[in-house]
């Protein structure tokens, strides 16, 4: 992972998140989800530009301009009628007509009244029983998705408050125990003591999870709690996240940053409890009595064998990765014969309290790596418990077993005395520089000197007996004293691994003064067209799955919303009008409605020859419908009006122009060009030609990329 | 009760963009015209005695008026297009024939017809686009390495980043793969003690 000194590195998109763009109101001002409506109505282009015909006066400024609607090849009254429904909004319902002197005029249906009363001989009434009309649903104008990023959150405490957000804390603490206590600094070398900080060479940062994984569904979440990232019930959802990374001592060369999904936690074992005897199973292996049985078959360690891993039961815990040892080798490991005289002149070698002579190097300890299998088991402790154990194996004689290892009754440890053998041991300064071994005879008794890693501080002799723990390697010939045990568990959490090769760098305070990490999360939101029924907005929501605890039942026949699609009747009124906004359709819905349900009488009227009856005039509250002129006999003429619903004379809701339904279209294409902050590029679509399109991927886009597009608003063919 | 009284009814048809005349009562011997909501463009039909040597003229196409009502108060009733003539010869007058005309008015122009408006987009960045797409998934990567190697924040495979300073690796390593194995007799430099010569 790349980064300067002085500048955030922002993971995965280097070089381009520095010119992202920065809220929801940027990207409306460069994308506007609310096409503009200035321009010349559809239908008032169509008649006065398109086919050159003289709309009358009093028609201009009526029609919509569609915004938003892509009109391909689609009829052009059709359009002249789509464009006239707008006006629904405030309860006009017009249509397009020519008058008798050729004039295309827009006729406000059933406003004004007409002056044919006089002219009317005589009428009569008809009339049809309809199915009543329940309910009107009016779906709108899908606006298209947005891409923008929220502000920045600390990824390294973001589990904290999350978790904390949650209303049901206590199920939360059975999923993470270490609850709001991120960010947890795992440095090795603090494990095993002051003296061993070089080893802080490889440090890891624990975070309670990436937040793609801690993402909050819960809407409450989102209004009351701040670190909850994106609001669900807004229909947003996370396409990716950046990551603003700073590492304050940051150097090129010696740093290395990286995201590793899993963490290690060092646990510090002090005791070993009683080890494992290994048996020969072959000619050249051994193997631990545990493993020696059906190969296959695992048994549980004796109660006293072994030591208990501490919250190995807990889910995260993943396994146990390696194991070292803290402490120093003996080079060999004898049992311990005092010298006593035979009374002859000479000695004999009979066995004391002490157990054993030992050779050394050092009494500096040093952490070792063990090998599982050989030097080390991690076995369940039993069936119920879930607790891990890790027993370690050893070879020797079963009279010398009890004094190795540690004692499991976790008092203190099993221990082993011994004492330096001085002549393999033990030097002192030469004149001539350096060291030189001690001279030292069965006569000679006590001698001091140091050991051989030239510490001049400190002196030991042969005579004082250590007491420590001893891990046996071999047959017991030699081994390592040990003063701590670490386990290496695999967690699982994420953790930033920062690997610095100056070994001066890195401790816990430098951790936390001088690394930072950000993240802003890439929201995509995409509501959802809108649909009203009866001047209601039904709320998608509704059927948005509810991931609370507290939801037991999920019932979605019961909602709103499911109720207003599957209750649709044939008398009922399904009509898309795709430049409605939410509440315009609101408004439609009401309107159609009170349109639908009008009086269903109809009447004939009989008119006089001077009569001039005009469409959609009100004549005794009906709204006239048609209109036959008959001239017959070249003496005999009769004006034949006929007068309903306001709905009625039309047709049918059914009708194309109300169904004009648009989908959102998946095609291919080719990335032509990418903008510089690569949230936009230039897409040659198959069967659309060159497009500008938002890059709603979480990969970083380049020229001749080949992508699905999802291109929205598409008329739907009819 | 309403009566009806017998009234003096006139019908005039005149066409436009055409050298016939004008034809009237008596001479116009029927017509219907038909307005009704729902229907794009008003209809027409018409039966006309005229002069047979004055038919030398197409009607098709031509423009058409239709007056109607009480003597010399004709209102317009119809204005609009033929779209069909026919003739038939009249039995009992060999000077005339019946003209049968048929039309649509004005707006009969529009019908079948269809239209484009597509939604712009505006690449010299002066205006916002109309409607625009959105790259939901990279079907096939042009970056070959990319396309093999999907980039990740918890893999541990190598990928590429763009503008790396330095090679950018990015990989999962055991807990503490610097540490010494215990079988390898590996030291640590500068940890462990060495033998360094003496104070003179």
């Amino acid at each position: 992972m790349a980064q300067s000194k002085d500048n955030p590195h922002f993971h995965q998109w280097l070089g381009l998140a520095e010119k992202w763009i920065s809220s929801e109101d940027s990207f409306d001002q460069d994308y506007p989800s609310k096409p503009s409506k200035e321009g010349k109505g559809v239908a008032e282009w169509l008649i006065q530009d398109v086919f050159d015909l003289e709309l009358e006066g009093g028609s201009t400024g009526i029609s919509d301009v569609l915004a938003g609607y892509d009109i391909r090849n689609r009829d052009a009254y059709d359009m002249i009628k789509l464009s006239l429904a707008p006006k629904l909004i405030d309860g006009q319902f017009y249509e397009c007509y020519a008058d008798e002197e050729g004039k295309i005029k827009f006729h406000l249906i059933g406003k004004s009244g007409t002056s044919l009363s006089s002219k009317i001989l005589y009428s009569f009434d008809t009339s049809t029983l309809e199915l009543q009309c329940d309910a009107v649903m009016v779906e709108g104008y899908d606006p298209p998705p947005k891409r923008f990023n929220r502000d920045t959150r600390d990824l390294l405490t973001f589990a904290n408050s999350n978790i904390m957000s949650k209303t049901d804390s206590a199920s939360f603490a059975d999923v993470d125990a270490d609850g709001n206590k991120y960010p947890l600094y795992h440095l090795f070398g603090d494990v095993l003591g002051p003296e061993a900080c070089a080893y802080n060479y490889l440090t890891n940062i624990e975070f309670g999870g990436f937040p793609d994984k801690l993402e909050n569904t819960d809407p409450e979440a989102f209004h009351n709690v701040k670190p909850v990232v994106y609001d669900p019930e807004a229909h947003e959802k996370i396409l990716s996240y950046v990551y603003k990374i700073k590492v304050g001592f940051w150097e090129k060369g010696y740093t290395n940053v990286e995201f590793v999904g899993r963490s290690p936690r060092y646990q510090v074992l002090t005791n070993m409890g009683k080890l494992q005897t290994r048996n020969w199973v072959s000619d050249e292996i051994y193997k631990a009595d545990l493993c020696k049985e059906g190969e296959t078959t695992i048994s549980y360690p004796a109660s006293d064998v072994g030591v208990e891993l501490p919250r190995s039961d807990e889910k995260k815990f993943m396994g146990v990765r390696e194991v070292y040892i803290y402490g120093y080798r003996l080079k060999s490991i004898r049992p311990y014969e005092a010298p006593e005289s035979d009374g002859a002149g000479g000695y004999i070698y009979v066995r004391s309290s002490t157990d054993f002579r030992v050779s050394l190097d050092t009494t500096k300890p040093e952490p070792f790596k063990l090998s599982e299998g050989t030097d080390y088991l991690v076995l369940p402790k039993d069936e119920q418990s879930g607790i891990f154990k890790l027993v370690f194996i050893c070879n020797v004689a079963d009279s010398f077993l009890g004094v190795y290892g540690g004692d499991a009754s976790g008092a203190g440890t099993t221990s082993a005395s011994f004492k330096i053998d001085a002549s393999s041991s033990l030097f002192e300064r030469a004149e001539a520089g350096g060291l030189k071994k001690v001279d030292v005879t069965v006569e000679t008794g006590e001698v001091s000197g140091y050991l051989r890693d030239a510490r001049v501080t400190e002196e030991y002799n042969n005579t004082t007996p250590h007491t420590e723990m001893i891990f046996p390697t071999g047959e017991g010939e030699s081994g390592y004293v040990v003063k701590k045990i670490v386990a290496v568990y695999d967690w699982d959490n994420p953790s930033i691994q920062i690997e610095d090769l100056r070994r001066s760098v890195l401790s816990e305070a430098s951790l936390k003064q001088d690394v930072s990490i950000e993240f802003f999360p890439i929201i995509i939101k995409d509501p959802p067209t809108p649909v009203a029924v009866n001047g209601q907005l039904l709320d998608r929501n509704q059927i948005r799955p509810d991931y609370s605890s507290t939801a037991k039942v999920q019932n979605w026949d019961e909602t709103e919303y499911s109720r207003a699609y599957s209750s649709l009747e044939k008398s009922d009124v399904k009509v898309n009008m795709p430049f409605a906004e939410p509440d315009d359709c609101k408004k439609i819905s009401t309107a159609i409605k009170d349109i639908q349900n009008d009086n269903i009488k109809e009447t004939t009227y009989m008119c006089e020859p001077g009569a001039e009856p005009v469409l959609g005039e009100l004549i005794n509250n009906q709204v006239i419908n048609s209109i036959d002129y008959s001239y017959q006999d070249s003496s005999q003429y009769l004006i034949s009006v006929n007068a309903g619903p306001k709905w009625r004379g039309v047709g049918s809701w059914g009708a194309s122009v109300y169904q004009m339904k648009t989908e959102r279209l998946q095609a291919e294409g080719v990335i032509q060009q990418v903008s510089e902050n690569n949230v936009s590029c230039d897409v040659f679509v198959n069967r659309f030609g060159v497009m500008e399109c938002v890059n709603g991927t979480k990969y970083k886009l380049e020229k001749g990329d080949e992508v699905s597009v999802t291109i929205f608003n598409n008329p739907v063919s009819l | 009760m309403a009566s009806i009284d017998r009234q003096p009814v006139r019908a005039e048809i005149s066409f436009i963009d055409s050298s016939a005349q004008p034809v009237a009562t008596p001479y116009v011997v029927s017509f219907n015209v038909r307005r009704a909501r729902g229907q794009m463009s008003a209809t027409f039909s018409a039966s006309l005695k005229v002069e047979s040597d004055k038919i030398s003229d197409s009607f098709l196409g031509k423009g058409i008026i239709i007056k109607a009502g009480i003597k010399n108060q004709l209102k317009t009733i119809f204005t609009g297009r033929i779209y069909k003539a026919t003739i038939k010869p009249i039995w009992t007058d060999a000077s005339l024939v019946m003209l049968n005309l048929a039309g649509k008015d004005t707006l009969g122009v529009i019908e079948a017809q269809k239209i484009n408006r597509r939604v712009k987009t505006y690449r010299d960045g002066s205006t916002p686009p109309e409607r625009w797409g959105m790259v939901n998934q990279i079907l096939k990567d042009n970056s070959p390495t990319r396309a093999v190697i999907k980039a990740g924040i918890d893999t541990n495979q190598i990928f590429a980043l763009y503008n790396a300073e330095t090679p950018p690796v990015t990989r999962t390593k055991p807990g503490y793969a610097g540490g010494p194995e215990r079988n390898k007799i590996t030291k640590l430099p500068g940890i462990t003690g060495r033998l360094v010569p003496s104070h003179s």
